[in-house]
Formats: structure tokens, sequence, C-alpha cells
């Protein structure tokens, strides 16, 4: 991975309540393929629309409501976790039922800024939030944080979307690893960029001593 | 418990006692007492080899996997009364086709044959202790079949081999399978006072459990424990909120997605595990999201961990092994087959309408299909053989849940399906 990434695709898992009309965005991340092989038709109420900063509508995509094991699928709530492209002067994601505009995820500056603690523009206009889905008024740059033993290919993610670089990990989990890396990946949700990469001091993995990431 | 949270996710109810074995004078005896009087080994009949690696009937209707951990039960009658019991072991042959590797086993223990008249095929299939058994190396089962032969039956001690006759060989074809790849990850949470996380003890019941029950030949496993996006107090689902195991999935769903995109393999499955830390109101629930009836990886599950304690009859360390079983059929498009009723306490929606056995068991009213869980040795569980009549379909709320040949054939189609378009 270079350090700075911007996928083709961002990837937006909420939750929606169609009972309740009531929804959130709770995680954007940066994915790399658009292929989901979803096998419920999309209900077309349920939209997340891509917009630009004069709130023109890029693109929208009809979600799948992906609903809970039980009771033969009538539940009005349930999951959504879709890929959308990622579209050139994209400045927010707007989850919509209906008409009703119910959240909105939004970074405050277009693309990464290099300073960890830049903060992201209220999203003061999301209406309709039930209290199951506690109204944020801020969203801050998040971070992903990620392990991988020394010999593995893949990361492991520990956090996403967590509000601070800095993550405990009980490096007890991995007592085969000789070696243990780590990385933080800052991220608005449509992109993001390594700012913190290494390895991990093993002699303070102890079951239970949490090494900081 | 009302009746909507009962349809929803696994409930937690009082505990169920195990059944108990069959009553009056157990006809068989595992062989772990001091043997019977050496004495010459009357001809003995063979009613059958039968090749299990989960849940099967006599005729192998049930597909069997290339590398799956895989018994063959000989089973062994006098062929007359016995005046006395006699105590025996066996020596099976194999062969591997193509190829032709070879070898012989000699079964894991002992069988004491009681005395009196030979027993009925079905009272040996129902008990492991009552068949020779004897574990396939790999090599037998890197083909695409084996030819078996139950080649002597001695006492153990050398005393000569008795005649056999009947059903001593059989040849099964062996499927190709792919292999189950999970990763499970324990949301930890906090209260006021403490910190809870799944030990790793519970990790291990899953990984475990998942490659005896599920119909793969091995499983890909990874695990790791992140902090939760969620504490006390929780809110269970019902038919309005999906309620803190909600929550859960939402975050699986994202370390998924993040995963992904930095190379994890697009065909597996996540799996939350949240602590009940040995508290009932810290009993999250399980609950999948979504069922879907093509093959999509993408649907996530959670569920929570502890001690059996006897629920639904479970008395070991751990009932998040079969919980999880349960949650991630549902991601393989498995449906609530309707037991107990939805119009009773900790029922279950009737979703799939296709389910053929009774009251949510493994077999029919006959005693065709018998489960057969090869056992863990490093987490103490037995060999054991698991009657149709007292287990039940993990897709049930029933106690005793294991895999009827019905769920266990769709798991397989499902999880090829998967890795067609995935890769394996």
């Amino acid at each position: 991975m270079t350090d700075n990434q911007s996928p083709a695709f961002i990837h937006v898992v909420g939750r929606v309540n169609l009972a309740e009309m009531t929804g959130k965005i709770d995680y954007v991340v940066p994915a790399t393929s658009g292929s989901q092989h979803q096998s419920e038709a999309a209900d077309e109420q349920i939209r997340l629309d891509v917009r630009d900063k004069d709130k023109n509508v890029l693109d929208s995509v009809a979600a799948v409501l992906r609903r809970p094991s039980c009771d033969g699928g009538v539940a009005q709530y349930g999951l959504i976790q879709e890929n959308l492209p990622r579209v050139e002067g994209m400045t927010e994601v707007v989850l919509r039922i209906g008409e009703k505009v119910v959240d909105r995820y939004a970074p405050s500056v277009p693309g990464l800024a290099a300073a960890v603690t830049a903060a992201f523009a209220s999203v003061a206009g999301a209406v309709g939030l039930g209290s199951m889905f506690p109204s944020q008024s801020r969203r801050r740059r998040s971070y992903t944080v990620q392990v991988r033993r020394g010999g593995d290919e893949n990361w492991q993610t520990i956090a996403v979307d967590s509000p601070t670089p800095d993550v405990d990990v009980d490096a007890g989990q991995f007592p085969d690893a000789e070696r243990l890396y780590s990385r933080v990946l800052e991220s608005d949700g449509f992109g993001w960029k390594v700012i913190r990469d290494g390895e991990v001091a093993l002699a303070r993995a102890q079951p239970g001593a949490g090494a900081v990431l | 418990m009302d009746q909507h949270k009962a349809a929803i996710g696994i409930p937690r109810p009082a505990a169920v006692a195990r059944p108990q074995q069959a009553s009056g004078p157990a006809p068989f005896e595992a062989a772990a007492g001091p043997p019977p009087p050496v004495g010459s080994i009357p001809p003995l009949n063979v009613l059958g080899l039968e090749v299990t690696q989960a849940v099967q009937d006599v005729a192998h209707h049930v597909v069997l996997i290339r590398g799956k951990a895989t018994v063959v039960r000989a089973y062994v009658v006098p062929g007359s009364a016995l005046p006395r019991p006699i105590r025996v072991t066996g020596e099976l042959t194999w062969r591997a086709l193509p190829g032709g590797a070879t070898g012989t086993l000699m079964s894991v223990r002992p069988v004491d044959l009681p005395a009196g008249a030979p027993a009925h095929l079905d009272t040996l299939r129902d008990r492991e202790a009552r068949s020779l058994n004897f574990v396939l190396p790999a090599e037998a089962l890197s083909g695409s079949s084996v030819e078996l032969r139950l080649n002597r039956v001695t006492a153990p001690g050398g005393e000569p081999a008795a005649p056999l006759a009947g059903n001593r060989d059989a040849t099964v074809r062996l499927e190709p399978g792919v292999p189950l790849r999970i990763r499970v990850i324990g949301l930890r949470y906090k209260d006021e006072l403490h910190s809870y996380e799944p030990d790793d003890l519970h990790f291990r019941y899953i990984r475990s459990w998942l490659g005896r029950a599920y119909p793969v030949p091995s499983v890909e496993w990874s695990q790791l424990t992140v902090d939760a996006k969620f504490s006390p107090p929780f809110e269970q689902p019902t038919q309005v909120s999906g309620g803190t195991a909600e929550v859960a999935n939402s975050q699986i769903a994202a370390l998924r997605a993040a995963d992904l995109a930095t190379g994890t393999h697009p065909r597996t499955h996540y799996y939350g595990l949240v602590s009940d830390g040995s508290r009932d109101d810290y009993f999250v629930r399980g609950l999948a999201f979504s069922i879907p009836q093509q093959p999509d990886p993408t649907a996530v599950a959670s569920g929570p961990a502890g001690a059996g304690g006897g629920f639904f009859g479970d008395e070991d360390e751990s009932y998040a092994d079969w919980y999880c079983g349960h949650e991630l059929g549902h991601t393989f498009g498995r449906y609530h087959p309707g037991f107990p009723p939805p119009d009773v306490e900790g029922g279950q929606t009737k979703d799939d309408l296709h389910f053929p056995y009774d009251d949510g068991r493994i077999s029919g009213a006959d005693p065709r299909f018998v489960g057969f869980d090869v056992g863990d040795q490093a987490l103490g569980q037995p060999m054991r053989a698991l009657p149709g009549s007292s287990w039940h379909d993990v897709m049930t709320y029933m106690p005793l849940q294991w895999v009827s040949p019905y769920t266990y054939q769709a798991l397989y189609r499902r999880i090829q399906d998967e890795a067609r378009l995935h890769g394996s």
C-alpha cells in the first residue's frame, strides 16, 4: 500500500429501521472492490446518495436491507452494507429513506490532511434519528488500526472508525508470533493514509499486558 | 420470556438435562473394565462398515469429503448366541483410489460382545462403544474414493482370528471440499468495574466444533479480540429493534470491510463473539444479518460465549461452539425449521418448510441417520455416536445440537458455491 490511497470504492455500513424511519451510517471504509454478490434485491426506498459540495447528487445507490435471521425475514430493521463507487468531487454520503434524509457522513476537508488532529465538520442537518441512533453533531477524522504477524500476508483490523490512533491491543493474543507489526491508517472514509507503521515490541506483549500501538 | 424474544436468536432457557441412555441392562459395555474370559472366538458376522464424518446412514447417502476427519465403524455380531461375553479388536485395511496407497489400522479400542443373542444393527449404531472404530489417516482420504476391508477380528492378545462372514468390504466415494474460512472476533466491553472478553477456550471450542460438524476438510481460522462499540446495559433484539446484537454486527461488518480492502480472502465469514460474563443480563443473544438465498460471505453474525452449564444440554466448558454453528449456518443460507414451534415458549418461526425430520431431529422416526462426533482429545471431547432420536439439528432451538443430513448437505453445497464464486 502506498502512503496515500484513494481506492475505487467506499464501503458503507449502517443500520436502518423502516418502521421508525430512522437510520445511521455507522462506518465508511475505503474499499478496493465493488463486487458484493448480494443475493437480496435492493430496497428502492433506502438510498445512499453521493453528493458534491453543492449538494448535487453524483451517484445514488439503492441499498439491500439485511434483515435479522429470524421472523421469516419480515423484520423492518437491519443492516446495510454497500459498496459505492468513489466519485470525483464527492464530499458526503447521505442515507435516505424515501425522501427523508436520516443521516449524513461528511469529512470536513476534501482529501486527507496530514495533521492527525484534523476535525470533521458538523453534520448538523441529519434528521429523524430515533433514540437507538444517537445523533452525532460532529464527526472526527477516524483511524483504522491493523496488526499482522511476521510472515503473514494480510493485516487484521483491530479498530475501525476509532476517534484516536492510539489503541491498546493485548499482544498476548499472538502467543506464537515472533514478530508483530502494526500500522495506523488515517481515514475520512473516502480514502486513507498510513500515518504509522512499525513493529510492536513483543517484550511487553505478555498476556494481559496491553501494548500501545 | 415473551414470544417475540424467543423468536430471535437462540434464547437462554433453563438448563436442559441430557437424555438418559436407554433404560434396562446395557447390551454392550465399553471395553474399559477387565476383559471377559478368553476363549475361542466363534464365527462372527459383519453387519456392515459405515464410513462417517459427521452424520451418515449405512448406505453412505451423506456426502463424504476428501480430507475430512473420518471414522470407519465396523458392526460385528456373533453368528449365534454367545454363552459368555467376549472382547474383540479389529484390523482394517484401506486402499486409496486412484494412486493405490494402502495401509492397515487397528481399531481405536476393543469392543465387548455381550452374551446372548446377536444385537440389531440399530442398537450398535447408537453407541460408539458398540462398533469397532477406525480413524482413517490423511493418506487414505486424499483420493476420489477409498476401499475398505475389515481384515481380521481377534481377541486382544493374539487369540486366533475369528471366521468372518457378512459385509466386511466397502468402497466409498470422496467428494472434493474446500476449507471453511472464518474469522472470529471477540468483542471486549466494559462495565463500571470490569472488562469482559471471551476466553481463548471459547475460540478453541468453536474452531474445533466447526471442523468436526461442518462439511469441510479443514477450517482456515483466524481470531482477534477488539474493543466493542457497545457496553452494558445490553438491549436484546426484538421484532422492532436489533438491540446490542445489531450494533455488534455493524462493527463486525466494518472490520470485515477493512480487512478485505487490505487483502483478506473474500470468502471469509466473520463472526462476533461476546462474553456473557457469567451473568444472565450480559447474555447478548445471537443474530445473523441476513440469510442469503445465494452465496454471500458478506453476511455477518454474532453470538454469546460462556460455560455450557446445561445450556441446551451442553455440559462442557463452552456453548459458544454450536451456538456459532447455528448463527454461521444462517450466513450460509440456512433457515429455522420451526422447532420448538413458534407458539411455545422458546420456539422459533418455521422459515424452512422443507426440513424433513420430526421435532427437529437429525434423523426421521426410523433410525436411519446417526450423528458421529470424531471428538477432540485436546478439548476433552470424546468420540461419540449421536443417535438421531435424541440429537437435534443445529438450526433448531432444541437441546443437543448437531448437524442433520439435510443441513449438512445444504451447507456443503453452499460452501462449494461460495468457493466457485470467490475461490477456495
